[in-house]
């Protein structure tokens, strides 16, 4: 018999009311935010909303729609690390035989599982609306921007990583979700503003943040090829609407890269403190 | 600390009982010195501890999980069968309650819950710091005949408290410390035993006083209302003093072995 982590943080978390309430919430507010978003009603010539559910654009709306509410998730890995401490549930798990490490792979695997939840939450829905919103031709798209659920998985498992941190370094749940706040609205867009615009890129909330952009409605139109060549000079970047973006795989590659400079630090901090 | 043996550790509040389990727990680290489980394993090493069930100060359990999840999840790391989980909670007295989230449990039903997981995978060795805290007499003696039914079984318990009497009952060592240091270690009769206290008496008192203070096998003596309390010299026997007596011409009337309480020794050796 082996000991069995992912059993015990399941029996930690399915049996945890705020946990259970704060992911309803999420999975409530991404319904509502999308069928709101199917609902509005936008005037622009050659664009409608309807066209941002088509594939292959509906992958970068709903990961975009998704992204909104990350924090959600953030807020639950924040609250069931910092509950170990609070209950010194840590260093009794430690007592029993529990290696530090495996306290790290547990939160590890709750980063994980939600990561998977919002991962097939974001497929099933988009799915379904592609295919409801869309007339045959456009299931052909169903693979073309698919990759763009693995970034958003990505996303998320980086800001959640980023929680865990947070939660590991300060050990109060409210002090730490004040904190990723602080960071993500005012410490690093601060931070940011005092290097050169092209620095500002590889900051890592703005790395994280960035990978799910705001889809590019402009080039996003249900009329010929021919048009979609010319309105896809029509990007924000191009408008001057949003600062200069890195190509995707670069913010890929870096947010996974500070996704794990996230879990080391983590990692060295609980191997070195006190439980 | 050898297999089998019930080894108490005993201190005033503030002497490091609990931060000794600790040490040897891996939750602190010492600054000196070692502490080595089952001839091989490092405090650091934590493979061991699935054979120790340890209950260090007050028990930690999630508050929101009834007494059976809490369990699983300790099952879990211990690598026992569930089944194990009502077996403790019998033994315990918790089985009624096996569904009572842990949080509605009273003070000394969180102890017992303790010593529930502490019994779970009938491990070879418990540790158990302050074991009957806020327990209610039916309580305390129901932890004492845990530890008394382990005993038996041939367990090691390693127990950490301050009611002596009750230290006194289960224990076959003790260790007494105090501000961290090692006052004194070993068997329990051994160390009740030390500095045997005689109370003795004659027709004429004053007389033997006098003969007292001229002999040599004499460590202390005090003349108190129920006779004269002396201790003997290491190596010296109360037939010895007896055939003394007798030489000089005294006659005792009164010979008692006055058996010293691991409390009153406690309190010279932490004085």
């Amino acid at each position: 018999m082996q000991t069995n982590l992912v059993r015990i943080e399941l029996i930690k978390i399915l049996k945890y009311k705020s946990f259970k309430v704060l992911l309803g919430l999420h999975l409530t507010l991404y319904f509502i935010s999308v069928l709101m978003l199917s609902q509005v009603e936008v005037q622009v010539p050659g664009f409608k909303i309807g066209n941002l559910f088509l594939f292959p654009h509906a992958w970068h709306t709903f990961v975009w729609v998704a992204g909104w509410f990350n924090l959600i998730l953030v807020i639950l890995v924040i609250m069931v690390t910092c509950n170990e401490f609070a209950f010194k549930t840590f260093r009794q798990q430690f007592i029993n035989g529990l290696k530090r490490d495996h306290l790290l792979a547990g939160k590890g695997l709750v980063i994980l599982i939600l990561a998977v939840y919002a991962f097939l939450m974001v497929m099933l829905t988009g799915t379904f609306f592609g295919i409801v919103s869309g007339s045959g031709p456009s299931l052909s798209g169903f693979f073309e921007n698919f990759h763009m659920l693995f970034v958003y998985f990505l996303q998320t498992v980086a800001y959640m990583s980023l929680g865990f941190l947070i939660a590991i370094l300060m050990r109060g749940t409210a002090l730490s979700i004040t904190m990723f706040f602080l960071l993500r609205l005012l410490i690093e867009p601060v931070i940011r503003g005092f290097f050169e615009p092209a620095a500002r890129q590889f900051f890592p909330v703005k790395t994280i943040s960035d990978l799910t952009p705001f889809p590019e409605v402009f080039s996003i139109t249900s009329e010929s090829e021919v048009m979609k060549e010319g309105a896809d000079a029509l990007t924000f970047e191009a408008m001057g609407l949003v600062s200069h973006q890195l190509p995707l795989y670069i913010n890929v590659l870096l947010a996974a890269a500070y996704t794990a400079l996230f879990i080391l630090i983590a990692r060295f901090y609980l191997q070195k403190a006190g439980l | 600390m050898s297999k089998g043996q019930v080894y108490g550790i005993l201190g005033p509040n503030g002497s490091g009982k609990t931060t000794t389990l600790a040490i040897a727990m891996g939750i602190i680290k010492s600054q000196r010195g070692k502490c080595v489980w089952f001839c091989q394993n490092t405090p650091a090493d934590n493979s061991w501890k699935k054979n120790v069930g340890t209950l260090i100060e007050v028990p930690y359990f999630y508050p929101y999980l009834d007494l059976v999840d809490n369990l699983k999840i300790v099952a879990e790391i211990k690598q026992v069968p569930f089944g194990d989980i009502f077996r403790v909670l019998q033994v315990a007295g918790l089985y009624e309650r096996r569904h009572s989230t842990y949080r509605t449990l009273s003070l000394g039903m969180q102890q017992r819950m303790a010593i529930a997981s502490v019994m779970l995978g009938d491990p070879d060795v418990l540790v158990l710091d302050e074991p009957t805290n806020g327990l209610d007499p039916q309580g305390i003696a129901d932890v004492r005949e845990i530890i008394l039914s382990e005993r038996e079984k041939g367990k090691t318990i390693i127990l950490a408290s301050h009611i002596l009497a009750e230290v006194e009952r289960v224990c076959t060592h003790v260790a007494v410390l105090k501000n961290g240091r090692l006052l004194a270690d070993g068997p329990v009769a051994q160390l009740l035993g030390r500095d045997e206290t005689l109370v003795i008496g004659a027709k004429d008192n004053e007389k033997l006083m006098k003969a007292l203070s001229m002999s040599e096998m004499i460590n202390t003596s005090d003349f108190r209302e129920d006779g004269i309390w002396i201790s003997l010299k290491e190596g010296f026997t109360p037939e010895q003093l007896n055939r003394y007596l007798m030489e000089q011409g005294i006659a005792l009337s009164k010979l008692e072995k006055k058996k010293k309480t691991l409390e009153s020794q406690f309190l010279e050796l932490v004085k």
